[in-house]
């Protein structure tokens, strides 16, 4: 992009000459020491905005979903909606506000994700979400979790191009980070957010030395539901050198189910050290059981509540508060360092 | 099977299951997530063993043998009842709209008011009693006959399905969680829901079996029951009311348990040929048996996991659905 050092205007790009200059007049050009200090911050200014810009461009974008269908765009998206909290999720991490979003477990909107996303338009849950108000509000793209949507695909697609992705371990996660970068004309961005994330990860896992054993259960009624290992979250903590008692996944290649229905005998004969327990709306019956308080964890005040973000953890500030919280309850000796994406 | 033969042979029957019964008892204190000894389960009976298997075999396996055992017990009397006075061979608590309605008030209530968990057995009971009572008033004028309650029940189950699917199309995330409740189990239960619901199943159980002898005259035509002065309207409104309290309190704890309800009526009414004052006690004793198996088999048939029992129920029901629908065995006295 060309730039006219000499009038200190960019002269390619009616947009980018209101960006820079709104008013369309020339700024004189001034003798003296002010000059010098103006044309250091111009040069500063253009080399930030430059790669953002130029990431936002016009250039068509090809992606592939984890149905293995390939969507063109013609340009990167700026209206996405999203039919999973992941799409809120990656799309505000990038700089992008979402068109529409679906409900988040039971608070409905996703507090985590700041205030602004109560204005957004929400489309209901993420499994039957309101189609006809999807069409209205027209976005340019959906994120939507694979086996949710699935049996509407024909129909979001006929309302907007949707990269279908399934958002179970930490791989979905990085590579659907990736994704959206690329749908959002923001690669390296979404890059420098994954390599982010994962050089924390490793960090945290040189300072974790323990190899306790850890359970994450969700459920309200009488029998917990624990996860199998490949949930991200529990992959997580299986990167800390926790040994998650769900266990290996039957079908790694598929992901589903994510975990199973674990009966307390059970649970209590694999006896984790820690527990963390997923929102629910009311008292969890298996708390109420006799022999909730036999079991290690309970025993030595390691039973922790955690938020909705455990549940859909794949976006990058999701994910990134789940290490918070795992840094913050797993290694309280430790100095807790607030380095969430917020 | 003739009269005489059977009155012989009600001794070695009621026998039998009831060794079946203790056996089938022992096996599910021992069965388990890892098996425990019979050595073991001695010193834990004497206060001794590993906390976990103290905890594992006096928490919770005992009291969900002893659920099992109850529940099945009254489900079987329950059905009993049920077939006895509708005199209908294919009749079940489940006809009186009790179960449906039952499970109802549980989806309907974690739906819109998420309740805690404690509060889930009395919503339950409360959902199948009102059922079961709206069963009664359409189907209650004149005598209370025997088609008019089967017609009735029939559209109460239609009713509370109909709105229990429709709720659960609205529930969101909480979906999973009803539809596990509504598959029916016994897992996680423990001391909690046995006492909530203890009584609710030992006093109707106790007075069916006290009550064999109107029971038994009301198999009987109804104007030669009235002929023996017995109050038909009045005895066929108690044992209903008492079956579907034993019904709903089971329903409350474990969710639907389809077919205990069918299937061991059928069994005893087999085995006691035209012997009718044995069909509730053995109905009773059958219904435990075959809850307590199917308990049993669903800790481990699908290890670590545990099935829902009310799918291994059907999977025993149904079959023996379909061979009653290809028999031609009687039913009652008529």
């Amino acid at each position: 992009m060309p730039v006219d050092y000499a009038n200190n205007t960019i002269t390619n790009g009616s947009h980018l000459n209101m960006l820079f200059n709104p008013d369309k007049e020339k700024i004189q050009i001034k003798t003296g020491p002010g000059l010098w200090r103006r044309l250091v911050i111009s040069i500063t200014w253009v080399a930030i905005a430059f790669p953002a810009l130029t990431q936002a461009g016009d250039s068509s974008v090809t992606l592939t979903d984890d149905r293995g269908k390939t969507i063109e765009l013609t340009r990167p998206a700026t209206r996405p909606a999203a039919i999973s909290t992941f799409g809120a999720d990656v799309a505000k991490a990038l700089g992008v506000q979402p068109v529409a979003i679906t409900t988040f477990g039971l608070q409905g909107t996703p507090a985590y994700l700041g205030p602004d996303m109560d204005k957004v338009p929400s489309l209901g849950t993420r499994h039957q979400p309101n189609l006809e108000r999807l069409s209205r509000i027209a976005p340019d793209l959906v994120f939507a979790i694979r086996r949710y949507t699935e049996k509407d695909g024909p129909q979001i697609e006929a309302i907007a191009p949707m990269v279908a992705l399934d958002l179970i371990t930490l791989q979905d996660s990085l590579d659907a980070t990736a994704l959206a970068g690329e749908a959002l004309g923001r690669p390296q961005q979404a890059q420098q957010i994954n390599e982010q994330f994962l050089a924390r990860l490793n960090s945290l896992a040189v300072r974790s030395t323990s190899n306790r054993t850890v359970a994450i259960l969700t459920s309200g009624g009488e029998t917990p539901f624990v996860y199998y290992d490949h949930f991200l979250t529990a992959a997580l903590l299986e990167r800390l050198h926790l040994d998650n008692v769900g266990g290996p996944p039957p079908n790694r290649d598929s992901g589903i189910p994510l975990g199973y229905r674990i009966s307390l005998e059970a649970l209590l004969t694999l006896n984790p050290d820690v527990i963390f327990l997923l929102p629910s709306n009311r008292q969890r019956g298996y708390t109420l059981n006799p022999v909730w308080p036999y079991l290690q964890a309970v025993k030595n005040d390691q039973v922790f509540e955690v938020g909705q973000h455990w549940k859909e953890s794949a976006g990058p500030i999701a994910r990134s508060l789940v290490l918070d919280d795992m840094e913050r309850l797993l290694f309280p000796d430790n100095t807790w360092r607030k380095t969430s994406l917020r | 099977m003739t009269r005489a033969s059977a009155e012989t042979n009600m001794p070695y029957i009621y026998g039998a299951t009831t060794l079946a019964l203790g056996a089938l008892f022992l096996m599910g204190l021992l069965a388990g997530h890892q098996w425990t000894t019979p050595e073991a389960l001695w010193s834990v009976l004497q206060g001794q063993g590993s906390i976990i298997e103290r905890v594992s075999v006096l928490e919770l396996r005992l009291p969900r043998n002893l659920l099992a055992m109850l529940g099945g017990a009254a489900l079987g009397a329950a059905g009993a009842i049920m077939q006895g006075v509708t005199r209908n061979s294919l009749a079940s608590p489940g006809l009186t709209g009790v179960i449906a309605a039952a499970a109802f008030g549980v989806v309907g209530t974690q739906t819109f008011f998420t309740p805690d968990a404690l509060w889930l057995p009395a919503i339950s009971l409360g959902g199948g009693l009102l059922g079961g009572m709206l069963t009664f008033f359409i189907a209650g004028r004149g005598r209370l006959q025997p088609e008019r309650v089967v017609l009735a029940g029939i559209a109460v189950t239609a009713l509370c399905t109909a709105l229990t699917t429709g709720t659960l199309l609205i529930s969101g995330s909480e979906a999973a969680e009803l539809y596990y409740w509504l598959a029916g189990s016994l897992m996680g239960r423990g001391w909690l829901q046995l006492k909530l619901v203890a009584l609710w199943l030992i006093l109707p159980l106790v007075a069916v079996l006290f009550l064999r002898r109107p029971f038994r005259v009301l198999q009987l035509d109804d104007e030669l029951a009235l002929s023996m002065g017995l109050a038909v309207g009045r005895w066929r409104m108690l044992f209903l009311v008492l079956a579907l309290i034993m019904a709903a309190a089971l329903v409350s704890v474990t969710g639907p348990v389809v077919f205990i309800g069918l299937v061991a009526p059928h069994i005893a009414r087999r085995l006691i040929g035209d012997h009718f004052e044995h069909w509730l006690p053995l109905s009773a004793l059958l219904g435990g048996l075959l809850l307590l198996a199917a308990d049993t088999l669903a800790r481990q048939l699908a290890f670590p996991q545990e099935l829902p029992v009310g799918m291994l129920t059907a999977l025993i029901g149904a079959p023996w659905l379909l061979y009653l629908l290809n028999s031609r065995e009687p039913v009652h006295v008529g």
